[in-house]
């Protein structure tokens, strides 16, 4: 436990030094978001039917995109290799390395969602589901991508191949985030879907740490 | 038998289906036996290059 | 040792797979192609037209077994990454690999089969079904799976790397399909009732058996095919690879 703690103080730190990294992911958001009334047209009606799903596929392309880098420096120097020699060490430094990840570059984009959905004209009342969703769909986001992003670590090209591997596993929570969204909006309890993307975090926190791990000891082998 | 090749007028439905598949099992079952022929001939004609030499 | 047990471990020696898959793919071949044509005699010619769907439900008869098989051979891949990973067996890594490709096919024909069929059902070539959908992730996390090995050089990590994407895919597909059914029924689409599976008479069901054993066999012949292919290939300065170049004779004919 103590080691969880050093390892994410240590990454805090390190994002604190690089003061802007922690923007990319959220400009990102937002200027994607700008681009749909651009190509759609501004009509309130057109934009807030189609609002959830924009805003949920923007914010899950947002988080593939910052997970890319998620231990490309830690192979770089080594540590990583370190952190393999031991199967509890890396366990926890996995946890650690994703509680970080998500601290750092996806509750910025849940806690800026209601202001870019109100941008396109998403009803007042499914913001707090829309941001809900967001809270609990982006930790299975990150904790799922992380087993792309281990097993394609140290490969040359591979944006595309992460996002071939990945998005698949994303399609579960990006059907029940956006339709939470979507039935609040139909004047609806949205409970049964956000139980649903609950239990997807459950299991992808619990589950997804060993295949990183086993990835992580494959690719520096 | 020009009963049989109508399908009650889905012949162009039920033969493009069948005809497809058909072509996309015989592809994956000759490119292995293509490539393997290929491999062994390649090796065989190193093999007697490195003997005339 | 059990001869049957001692048998089942030989498969697991290239040198030892190699001419056994030579012996066995004529017969295998024969049985393949036999029960193919009695499948598809049946089901295209000697089975009677549905009452509702007319002559068009025949395509049940190659779309089904592919799709089933599209499964299947994924469950089997999921067995030897298992192998792979826990008992570090070294052929189970090949059959994975020759695998995908062949899982990928029968994807890719189970999809243009279902798209077929819903024109004259659907009026579309392309309706976001429940299946159809399922199908096409299926489909991306095939391709995935032998790009994955591609962009790997050293091919004994890439197998390893391979085998656990397509464990952590055995756990996500079941979510996945859950998750497009539930959404499916979220957006209902028109008249999909139609494409439901009739109650089945006899003389329709046993050309569709005879062919899902048909198209069992195929993914073998296929995968022996592979193999025999990535055997010689993975081991090129083997002995029994350089003793099986000296004669020669046109022996590799299958």
């Amino acid at each position: 436990m103590i080691l969880f703690w050093r390892v994410l103080k240590q990454q805090l730190d390190l994002a604190y030094e690089h003061k802007t990294a922690w923007l990319n992911p959220l400009l990102f958001f937002a200027l994607v978001t700008l681009l749909f009334p651009l190509a759609l047209g501004a009509s309130t009606s057109n934009l807030a039917a189609v609002a959830p799903g924009l805003v949920w596929i923007t914010a899950l392309l947002a988080t593939l995109l910052s997970l890319e880098t998620l231990f490309r420096d830690d192979v770089a120097d080594g540590t990583l290799e370190l952190w393999c020699a031991n199967q509890p060490s890396l366990l926890v430094y996995a946890y650690a390395k994703l509680s970080a990840h998500w601290l750092l570059y996806c509750l910025p984009l849940v806690l800026i969602s209601p202001l870019l959905a109100y941008s396109l004209h998403l009803p007042m009342v499914a913001l707090a589901v829309l941001m809900l969703s967001l809270l609990l769909g982006s930790i299975a986001l990150v904790w799922l991508g992380a087993i792309g992003v281990a097993i394609t670590t140290g490969l040359k090209y591979n944006s595309f191949l992460l996002a071939l591997l990945v998005l698949p596993f994303y399609v579960p929570v990006l059907i029940f985030g956006a339709s939470a969204v979507e039935i609040t909006t139909q004047g609806l309890s949205a409970a049964g879907p956000l139980y649903l993307l609950a239990a997807l975090a459950v299991l992808a926190v619990t589950l997804a740490p060993f295949a990183v791990a086993k990835a992580l000891k494959l690719s520096t082998s | 038998m020009s009963e049989f090749w109508a399908m009650g007028g889905y012949g162009s439905y039920v033969w493009s289906a069948f005809g497809l598949s058909a072509l996309i099992l015989i592809y994956n079952l000759w490119l292995p036996i293509y490539r393997h022929v290929k491999l062994l001939q390649q090796w065989r004609n190193q093999q007697q290059e490195e003997q005339a030499l | 040792m059990n001869p049957i047990l001692k048998w089942c471990y030989q498969l697991a020696v290239p040198h030892i797979l190699y001419p056994r898959i030579q012996a066995w793919l004529p017969w295998v071949a024969l049985v393949t192609f036999s029960l193919l044509a009695l499948g598809l005699y049946l089901g295209l010619a000697v089975a009677p037209a549905d009452y509702q769907q007319g002559e068009a439900f025949r395509i049940i008869y190659v779309h089904v077994p592919a799709a089933w098989l599209s499964m299947a051979v994924y469950v089997a891949m999921a067995l030897m990454a298992l192998s792979v990973l826990v008992w570090r067996i070294q052929v189970a890594e090949l059959a994975l690999v020759a695998s995908a490709p062949i899982g990928a096919a029968f994807t890719l024909i189970a999809l243009i089969t279902g798209a077929i069929w819903g024109k004259p059902m659907w009026g579309a070539w392309w309706v976001w079904d429940a299946r159809l959908t399922s199908e096409l992730i299926l489909l991306f996390i095939y391709i995935g799976i032998f790009v994955l090995y591609d962009a790997i050089e050293d091919k004994r990590q890439a197998g390893k790397a391979v085998s656990l994407m397509t464990l952590v895919g055995l756990v996500n597909i079941p979510i996945i399909h859950y998750s497009v059914t539930w959404w499916n029924t979220l957006h209902q689409p028109p008249s999909l009732s139609k494409f439901d599976t009739p109650s089945i008479h006899i003389d329709m069901l046993i050309p569709l058996l005879i062919m899902l054993l048909a198209f069992k066999l195929l993914y073998l012949l296929m995968l022996m095919l592979r193999m025999r292919l990535s055997l010689i290939e993975r081991q090129p300065q083997a002995a029994w690879v350089k003793a099986l170049i000296k004669p020669a004779t046109t022996g590799d004919k299958p």
